[in-house]
């Protein structure tokens, strides 16, 4: 890599400010909307002056304008150092993960403050600000704008608008209904004709969208990298982007595990949510304290333990699938010390101070599956509680005993065993992370780790 | 409203991308090189368009109108009358019309010759009178040929009747009718045939004429009309004719010009659709790409853009039509003042302007004024940039074609004047010249990239080159992206940082390295010959390509070759002794070693002993290593047992071998075989011996820093190389204190300091320890004189040794084939050293039984003057080597106190450490290993073991011989070096045969950037600047602010590129250690020893390196010599072992020159057999007349100019050239052995140099001052013969029988020399290659034999008698050869350096044609020779002489003489003696014919 940052930055600059001027321009589009259709509201802001919405969008406005110029003649605003450096010592995987459920966590409680447009508008624009800032950054800029990953951050943002539009139209409803008005969907209960409404609307979609990828065919040229060779892999390998996630799996679990089972159990679990699923409410209607438990099991299964996870992959994971940070260059000779340890050497070794027990040389196959079956007995015995004991101890609990009732043993095992199956990849991550833990249960000579 | 926006937006997208599809980089090239074509084209019609064009053109005109208007030839015109009244009523004739139209055309003519003004008709109304005469005789032929074609067609109808009828009769027959039938339709038959006849040829009874007549009758009209019309058919040829190339290149303009049709078609939205423009492909299906999974067949589609590459220049096939862009500065002639308008240009103004306004005019008048003044014209806008002043026009023979301006030329500046638009030009050109002074004009010259020409199209791309475009398109050569239509995703690869900048910003550039097979940069482009020329040599210069095709990759070559780096990075060109996967540059099997270290076994036989000796000696033998080998081998077998005798006995017995286990290891590798043995020798000499030759001060001062004893030495650096590990600030323990750093000593380097000099000194006393025994030579028993120094330096000099080496003290001689000499004595100052020179200069082979150095015949010298006195050359040049001393000392060798011994322990530890545990390492080396252990140990370690002696001093040795064995074999030594003890020791390094595409992440960078930034590398060019600013500091890597050159290789580097590794690792090798000594053992650190390389040295090897691909193409494609290419290649290398090229020329100048056709003079005629005379065919003679644009005519000559420079009219150098080709020049034939062509200085245009023959060229003065003490008149051309002579020509010469036993054991052959052919050391083969390279080169027969015509006894006795006559006028000693030729046993009087070579066995020696024609005229064949010519064809002075022996014509003589040479030796079996036969002139006229060597030269041949 170059390590000429100025050069760098005079290479982005005139682009760097175009997006600014486009920033501008968005807010104030969006003054102008709110000024034209409404709503405006009006307030105080620091408690004295009295403003509107509508003015402070012109004022964000005003100051991507006032940037953009300054960034076009090379002044370019940056990060100081110091908030890259705290911001790669916090996009560790650790951190990254925990912080991803908390922050989801505060979100759902503190959702009313969130859907509230100006927050998110706020919210929308300090992001996208943080965004142009960060371009400044070489490591930041080469791994966003790689024609692979363009996408990818653009998902981000839809995804985050769309969690967003759900659970702004949920609160309402929520709202209406704690009034005891029916939600928003049935107000608008109208009937539309296949032809020609929704047919001209497809229509539209459809030309819309393929001049959509026109633009992208022309503007951000197909990436064409080395032909793939056996004895030469690109480092770092990375799946396609929708697969990262099993990826980043891959890291905990054995690939039989994370690249099968989980998957299948993913696939079949959705399946089965029709058979599970006993709420009757919240149907062709946005709500959240009607489906609270679904939502969340959703909502964390989702976005927690699939999005982060291809955010993290994508732009986290480098040379060696080691951890970078945002800001950190991607340095192909960082050496990370992986030390992972099974649990049956913990178990045996460590805290019972004997050797592994281990067949003797040359004896039959029988013999050696039950000294392995010894060795792993721990383990064995660990995972087989966390199946079969916790579904009936959780039955009892006050928040599942409802459950348990309604569904009946069978659907209840079976929902409870999907969860903590779903729970096992956290878990799993979390073990690895706090105590180096490998695999649970590691058989290597039948390839059969946990 | 939505789907309104929606539709208006997809209808943008779509014409965003219609648009950006018309745009297409490769599209907007193609458009410019139409326009580039159609300049071309137009620039072309211009050059033909000049008024000479114009005037001929104007002339033939008017030669058409004359014959046009010309008054018929009576009398051609009366006999078509004649001819035509035969048949006038028949045919209806109008010949009265044509009598009218005659007179009327003659009144005319009458009128127009009357002279008078006013009767003066009209030319125009005489060309229509004549028309008119011609329509008349026309319509006659006319009208005969309608009668012809009515009687033909009777004819015909008549002639289907007859078949009809000869039909009916035939059937008839078969259907056997009563004959009277028969004889009816015979009848029938003949009446038909009858009527054909008559229609035929006519009818005499009925006055009719066949048709035969009236054919004969037209034909014959038609041939007077044509004679009538001859004078304007002719003209109007010879008009088209000048009109031809005019119209083709108008066509092709036409073709090139965009036209509406086109037009359309390259509109936007509708070019989409392909046509016209269009992506060339070039596909090959063979020449495939390894895409690793699958090997993919290539498409290139380069030419897409670089449209005009194969474009060559009219009428040339090799010469590039649009050569890139060059800046040339150019002096142009200013008339003394503006010349005026002439006349017809003042008319022609005046009706532009009347016709077409003033500004017209004004335009016309500017080109006039240029053509007049200058004689070029400017073209109205520029091709490329509408402001660039363009010469359209350039007149021949003008100011402008003289100061070489050519038509597309760009003016940039004119004097000091920067350009920027075509006014400002025309103004500095016409308004405010300086009259009289000579003007600057600065011009762009050639067409930029993409669309120029390729510079090469002799080798590459054209269709008579040998790499024609569509048989191996680009990539093969250029690599990059083929199948990419775009500059940036072609992978081009700049040469330079500015280059890089240039191109990032014009075209978006970036380094793309997705692409595994970028393009080399253009310093590198040469790199990928090496993929299909796995044999390298035959990329050098050659009779077809004698511009170098590939001379850094060569120079790389050549260097890797001197330098030796095969001996430790193996380059294995097989993969698989099948498949050959590239150049192949390994070291040869050390047999020789092998056999040589088995001769330290004292338990060897005599057998084995002789056995060795030849093996060390001769290698390749194979069948002899084998024997020994075996032998060897079977020496282990137990001796056959007795009956009775007791097993265990016999297995004791065995047990004890009588050879070493260390010696049958030996045997084994002697044994071994390898199907591609490598064929490199090892560069260094064999150390085997080497206490015989140097001591240990010696030995320490080279290993430690070679440079310091010979600079110019190619024996790398090993030692002292602490550039990388000088200081560290972070082990400052005082840093903290303090408050900032001190720079101290790292520990990197106090353990170099450490350890270094008792590696330096281990290795010295390993080489001297193990030394080998050695014989000196004694001297001859005759000597009566002591060695002196002084007689020794003559010797040295004219003896040949400058031949190979260099000398202070003549510093003129500057071959670098041996070591530098100056110094030498200083080496050898020793007992043993002395001796050892005595015998390496009388005897090399006895030190090194195959060193490239031969034996010189240094036999003692008798004093000329005083035959008692006997010297000894050898001793002499030892003598004057010995006190060639420079006052050089060798560095003190350092005593071994205690803390080298400590360090000596330290690193014994280490070493040992690699074979044992740290406990036992440490006993090792305090008490040694015990003796029991010796089975398991390494040969390293068995140095250590206790033996009988371990004694403090004892152990002490052993150590030092442990850590010099340790080191020699950690650096590598036995790379270059024959060191005992490593026999079988294996290259050290990287093997290279892949290099070029090693994997960038699999080189180890370590901390390079950050030693580059402390220590930034200064160019050639200066940027030194940095260096002083102090150590420790930190400079940032900007490649942009170096010179090109560095910044290259450092943005290499900061990318992580090949090239950059490489570059840095030749430059300081050891610089990858910086900052990571520290954390490993010392012994691990990096040996890459520091080379003598200069800049452009790293750059030619780096080009060779980066060239081992191992990619070899499909096998058609890999380069295969012809058996006559590979003959020369294979003896040029032999040329440069043996340094043949040092004393022989092989190759003559070539100078390429201009002249004044008018002014050159026409060589006088020499009278000459017909078999010498030179050929040259009409059309090459009349292609020599040709002359370029300023009326010069252009030559190539070949041989060698005069050393004295003479002067002409002006006093300026005019060289007086000797041909040893015959040339064609301005028309003529010039003949070798003529007059000599003078060439002004100014005239000579492109020199290439001759080939080898230096020391010739040295010795030649010497020789002639050694002469002048003999014979003060000696002619200097004639010295020539007194050195070792050119081999031009050697093929044609020699028999390759003779040659090659030459070449074996050379015996004298010209008494004259001042030195004689040396002994190489050549094995048969190797001469046998050198022959074939002589045949090969001159194309002559090989192998070649010549016949003697039958037995001595089968001569008839016409021949006998034959011969006898001529060998009477052979030994004429008066006049003919043996006057200096010597001839069996009889010599001619007089100083040797007057005599010529023995006869008698000519007949083995040359060839007879070239006997035949060098008796014919010597000179021919040898031009600087002082043979006389002896039968000359005319004006013979010894006519009556030679009569006297021989009656008739000269030829006659010299077929005799041929004959009896060569049917000499069985001619003389029937004679007895010689001398009785010699009619010796009185002794007086003998010496006197000796001395007067002016007068008339001595006769000497050439030989050897």
């Amino acid at each position: 890599m170059h390590g000429n940052s100025a050069d760098f930055i005079q290479s982005i600059a005139t682009g760097l400010g175009c997006y600014y001027l486009l920033l501008f321009a968005m807010n104030w589009i969006a003054a102008l909307w709110l000024w034209r259709k409404g709503p405006v509201t009006y307030f105080k802001a620091f408690g004295l002056l009295p403003v509107t919405n509508v003015l402070v969008w012109m004022l964000a406005g005003m100051f991507f304008l006032t940037l953009a110029p300054f960034t076009m003649i090379g002044w370019v605003p940056t990060l100081p150092a110091g908030v890259k450096d705290l911001v790669n010592a916090a996009s560790g995987p650790v951190t990254l993960s925990v912080g991803a459920l908390v922050a989801l966590g505060a979100m759902f409680v503190l959702r009313r403050f969130f859907v509230n447009p100006i927050v998110a508008w706020s919210g929308f624009n300090l992001s996208l600000l943080a965004m142009g800032l960060s371009m400044t950054d070489p490591s930041f800029a080469a791994i966003v704008t790689k024609p692979d990953n363009v996408p990818i951050v653009g998902l981000v943002f839809l995804l985050g608008f769309f969690t967003w539009l759900a659970t702004y139209k949920a609160v309402q409803n929520d709202d209406r209904m704690a009034q005891g008005l029916p939600p928003l969907e049935k107000e608008a209960d109208e009937k539309v004709l296949v032809w020609p409404d929704l047919v001209y609307t497809e229509l539209i979609c459809m030309i819309a969208l393929t001049a959509f990828l026109l633009v992208w065919a022309i503007a951000l040229q197909a990436p064409l990298e080395e032909p793939a060779s056996s004895v030469k892999t690109p480092n770092p390998s990375k799946a396609p982007w929708y697969f990262l996630g099993l990826q980043e799996m891959l890291v905990y679990y054995d690939p039989w595990y994370a690249g099968v089972v989980l998957p299948s159990v993913v696939i079949f679990g959705l399946m089965a949510i029709p058979f599970l699923d006993f709420n009757k409410k919240g149907n062709g209607y946005f709500t959240i304290a009607e489906r609270k438990f679904s939502y969340l099991v959703f909502q964390v299964g989702f976005l927690n333990l699939w999005v982060v996870l291809i955010v993290l992959g994508t732009f986290l994971r480098g040379p060696n699938w080691n951890f970078f940070g945002p800001f950190e260059p991607w340095n192909a000779h960082k050496v990370l010390a992986q030390n992972n340890v099974d649990l049956s050497q913990y178990f045996w070794v460590e805290w019972l101070g004997s050797s592994m027990p281990k067949a003797p040389e040359g004896s039959g196959a029988g013999t050696q599956f039950w000294y392995i079956l010894e060795r792993e007995a721990p383990g064995i015995i660990a995972v087989l509680a966390y199946f079969m004991v916790l579904p009936p101890f959780m039955a009892t609990t006050k928040f599942f005993r409802g459950m348990f009732v309604k569904m009946g043993f069978l659907r209840f095992m079976l929902l409870s065993n999907l969860l903590l199956l779903m729970a096992s990849l956290p878990l799993k991550m979390v073990l690895r992370w706090i105590w180096n833990l490998k695999y649970i249960i590691s058989i290597p000579e039948y390839f059969l780790n946990f | 409203m939505v789907f309104g926006l929606t539709s208006a937006l997809m209808l943008f997208c779509t014409l965003w991308m219609l648009a950006s599809d018309h745009n297409r980089e490769w599209k907007q090239y193609q458009r410019q090189f139409q326009n580039v074509e159609a300049y071309a084209a137009k620039s072309r019609i211009n050059a033909q368009e000049s008024a000479a064009y114009y005037d001929q053109q104007e002339k033939l005109e008017q030669a058409l109108r004359e014959a046009q208007s010309e008054l018929p030839d009576e009398k051609l015109v009366e006999a078509f009358i004649a001819e035509a009244k035969g048949r006038e009523k028949q045919n209806g004739y109008r010949l009265g019309a044509i009598e009218a139209a005659e007179a009327e055309l003659a009144d005319a003519h009458a009128g127009q010759t009357s002279a008078d003004a006013e009767s003066a008709v009209d030319p125009t109304r005489l060309i229509d009178l004549r028309r008119n005469l011609l329509s008349a005789l026309q319509t006659v032929l006319d009208k005969a040929k309608l009668d012809e074609d009515n009687a033909q067609r009777e004819l015909k109808f008549k002639r289907a009747d007859l078949d009809v009828a000869r039909s009916k009769y035939n059937i008839s027959v078969d259907e056997g009718k009563p004959q009277q039938d028969l004889n009816a339709l015979e009848q029938e038959v003949q009446a038909v045939e009858e009527e054909v006849d008559n229609l035929t040829f006519g009818d005499s009874k009925a006055k009719t004429i066949g048709y035969q007549q009236k054919h004969e009758h037209r034909l014959a009209l038609q041939k007077i009309l044509d004679r009538i019309n001859a004078g304007e058919a002719a003209a109007q040829k010879t008009l088209a004719d000048h009109q031809t190339e005019l119209k083709r290149l108008e066509t092709t303009l036409a073709e090139r010009q965009s036209n509406p049709g086109k037009s359309l078609l390259e509109m936007p939205i509708i070019d989409a659709f392909g046509r016209p423009l269009k992506i060339d492909n070039i596909w090959l299906p063979q020449l495939t790409i390894n895409n690793n999974f699958r090997d993919v067949a290539r498409f290139d589609r380069c030419t897409t853009c670089h449209q005009g590459i194969d474009k060559t220049a009219p009428g040339s096939a090799v010469t590039s039509g649009y050569p890139a862009t060059e800046h040339e500065t150019l002096v142009i002639v200013t008339p003394a003042e503006p010349v005026a308008f002439t006349e017809e240009q003042d008319e022609h103004l005046k009706k532009v302007l009347a016709e077409e306004g003033e500004a017209a005019q004004n335009k016309q008048a500017e080109q006039y004024n240029l053509v007049q003044n200058y004689g070029f014209q400017l073209a109205p806008q520029g091709l490329f940039d509408l402001n660039e002043v363009t010469v359209s026009v350039v007149r021949p023979e003008t100011a402008a074609a003289n100061a070489k301006l050519e038509p597309g030329d760009v003016i940039e500046q004119i004097n000091d004047v920067k350009l920027l638009g075509r006014e400002r030009a025309v103004e500095l050109l016409l308004e405010f010249a300086d009259w009289g002074k000579p003007m600057e004009l600065h011009v762009r010259r050639g067409i930029p990239h993409p669309f120029s020409s390729h510079p090469r199209l002799d080798l590459f791309v054209g269709s008579l080159s040998p790499h024609k475009s569509g048989d191996v398109g680009c990539t093969i050569c250029h690599d990059g992206q083929g199948s990419a239509t775009a500059f940036k995703w072609a992978s081009h690869t700049p040469n330079s940082p500015a280059q890089n900048e240039e191109w990032t910003g014009k075209y978006g550039w970036f380094n793309n390295h997705h692409w595994i097979f970028p393009m080399p940069s253009k310093r590198f482009a040469e790199s990928t010959c090496l993929k299909c020329h796995h044999d390298v040599a035959e990329l050098e210069p050659s009779e077809r390509f004698p511009d170098p095709p590939a001379a850094n990759l060569m120079a790389g070559y050549t260097t890797i070759e001197k330098f030796g780096c095969f001996g430790c990075h193996e380059i294995n060109g097989f993969d698989g002794p099948n498949k050959r996967r590239g150049p192949d540059l390994r070291t040869e099997p050390a047999y020789f070693a092998a056999a040589q270290q088995l001769l330290t076994d004292p338990n060897l036989n005599d057998r084995e002993k002789q056995l060795a000796h030849a093996v060390a000696a001769h290698p390749e033998r194979t069948a002899t290593r084998k024997l020994l080998a075996e032998l060897i081998a079977q020496s282990v077998a137990p001796a056959k047992t007795e009956e009775g005798e007791r097993d265990d006995e016999a297995a004791a017995k065995a047990s004890e071998p009588r050879l070493s286990a260390d010696s049958l290891a030996l045997g084994k590798m002697l044994g071994a075989d390898d199907e591609t043995p490598g064929q490199y020798r090892k560069v260094g000499p064999s150390l085997r011996s080497v206490a015989k030759k140097v001591d240990l001060p010696f030995l320490y001062s080279w290993i430690n820093n070679p440079t310091n004893f010979r600079p110019s030495t190619k024996m790398p650096r090993f030692f002292g190389l602490w550039d990388h590990l000088e200081t560290d600030v972070r082990n400052d323990p005082t840093a903290h204190l303090s408050g900032h750093a001190v720079p101290t000593e790292s520990k990197g380097l106090a353990d170099a300091k450490k350890f270094e000099p008792v590696e330096v000194r281990s290795v010295a006393e390993y080489l001297l320890h193990y030394s080998q025994p050695f014989e000196y030579a004694e001297p001859p028993k005759n000597i009566t004189e002591g060695a002196s120094a002084e007689r020794g330096k003559h010797l040295f000099q004219v003896r040949g040794c400058l031949a190979c080496h260099q000398h202070k003290e003549f510093p003129e001689a500057k071959q670098t084939q041996g070591p530098e000499l100056s110094r030498i004595g200083a080496k050898l100052d020793s007992d043993n050293g002395k001796q050892w020179l005595y015998s390496w200069v009388l005897e090399p082979n006895r030190y090194h039984a195959r060193t490239v150095m031969p034996n010189l015949y240094l036999t003692s010298i008798v004093d000329e003057k005083d035959p008692k006195k006997v010297s000894d050359p050898a001793a002499d040049i030892t003598a004057y080597l010995l006190a060639s001393q420079e006052a050089w000392k060798p560095e003190e060798v350092p005593e071994l106190d205690a803390d080298a011994v400590k360090a000596l322990d330290e690193l014994t530890e280490t070493y040992l450490l690699g074979s044992f545990s740290k406990g036992r390492a440490k006993v090792y080396l305090r008490e040694g290993i015990p003796n029991d252990a010796e089975p398991e140990l390494k040969v390293d370690e068995k140095l250590l073991l206790k033996g009988e002696d371990n004694s403090p001093e004892a152990m002490q040795r052993k150590k030092l011989l442990y850590v010099g064995r340790q080191t020699i074999g950690r650096l590598g030594c036995s790379g270059c070096h024959d060191i005992p003890g490593f026999e079988d020791a294996k290259p050290i390094g990287t093997g290279l045969a892949d290099w070029g595409r090693k994997d960038t992440s699999r080189l180890a960078f370590e901390q390079i950037l950050e030693y580059l930034r402390e220590k930034p590398p200064s160019g050639e060019h200066g940027h030194g600047a940095h260096a002083a600013e102090g150590e420790g500091e930190h400079h940032a890597l900007d490649p942009d602010e170096m010179d090109q050159d560095t910044g290259f290789f450092v943005e290499a580097l900061l990318n992580h590129e090949r090239e950059g590794f490489i570059w840095q690792k030749l430059r300081e090798p050891r610089s990858y250690d910086f900052k990571m000594t520290e954390n490993k053992s010392y012994t691990d650190r990096l040996r890459m020893p520091k080379f003598n390389l200069t800049q452009q040295d790293i750059e030619n090897v780096m080009t060779f390196v980066l060239g081992l691909v191992a990619e070899p193409p499909a096998a058609k494609y890999v380069y295969h010599s012809t058996p006559r290419r590979k003959a020369i290649v294979e003896g040029e290398q032999l040329l440069a072992k043996y340094n043949c090229v040092g004393c022989h020329t092989v190759k003559m100048e070539t100078w390429e020159f201009e002249y004044k056709p008018d002014e050159f003079e026409a060589p006088p005629a020499i009278p000459d057999y017909a078999f010498l005379k030179p050929h040259f065919t009409p059309a090459e003679l009349a292609a020599s007349k040709d002359v370029d644009q300023r009326g010069m005519g252009h030559a190539v000559i070949s041989g060698m100019p005069n050393p004295e420079v003479q002067e002409d009219d002006d006093g300026n150098p005019l060289y007086l050239f000797s041909l040893w080709e015959p040339a064609a020049i301005n028309g003529e034939t010039w003949a070798v052995g003529g007059v000599e062509v003078p060439v002004p200085e100014a005239h000579r245009l492109k020199v290439r140099p001759y080939q080898g023959g230096d020391f010739s060229r040295y010795l030649h003065p010497v020789a002639v001052e050694m002469g002048k003490k003999n014979n003060p008149n000696v002619k200097p051309s004639d010295v020539w013969g007194w050195a070792p002579p050119p081999l031009i020509r050697e093929g044609q010469k020699v028999q390759t029988g003779w040659l090659r036993d030459f070449l074996l054991d050379p015996f004298p052959l010209r008494p004259a020399v001042v030195l004689r052919m040396p002994r190489f050391n050549m094995s048969p083969e190797e001469a046998d290659k050198l022959v074939r390279y002589f045949a090969a080169v001159d194309n002559a027969d090989y192998p070649y034999e010549y016949h003697l015509p039958g037995g001595g006894d089968s001569l008839s006795s016409d021949e006998a008698k034959t011969f006898g006559t001529a060998l009477e006028l052979v030994t004429d000693g008066k006049n003919y050869c043996v006057k200096c030729h010597m001839l069996g046993d009889y010599k001619p009087k007089g100083l040797a350096a007057d005599m010529a070579p023995n006869l008698d066995r000519i007949y083995q020696r040359l060839r007879p044609d070239y006997l035949k024609e060098w008796l014919a005229h010597p000179q021919v064949k040898l031009p600087y020779t002082g043979m006389p010519v002896n039968f000359p064809p005319q004006n013979d002075p010894n006519e009556s002489i030679r009569t006297k022996y021989i009656a008739g014509t000269s030829e006659d003589a010299l077929q005799d003489v041929v004959e009896l040479l060569l049917n000499f030796d069985s001619y003389m079996k029937r004679q007895t003696s010689i001398k009785s036969m010699v009619k010796e002139p009185p002794p007086a006229e003998a010496e006197k014919a000796a001395l007067d060597e002016t007068a008339k030269p001595q006769p000497r041949a050439s030989g050897g």
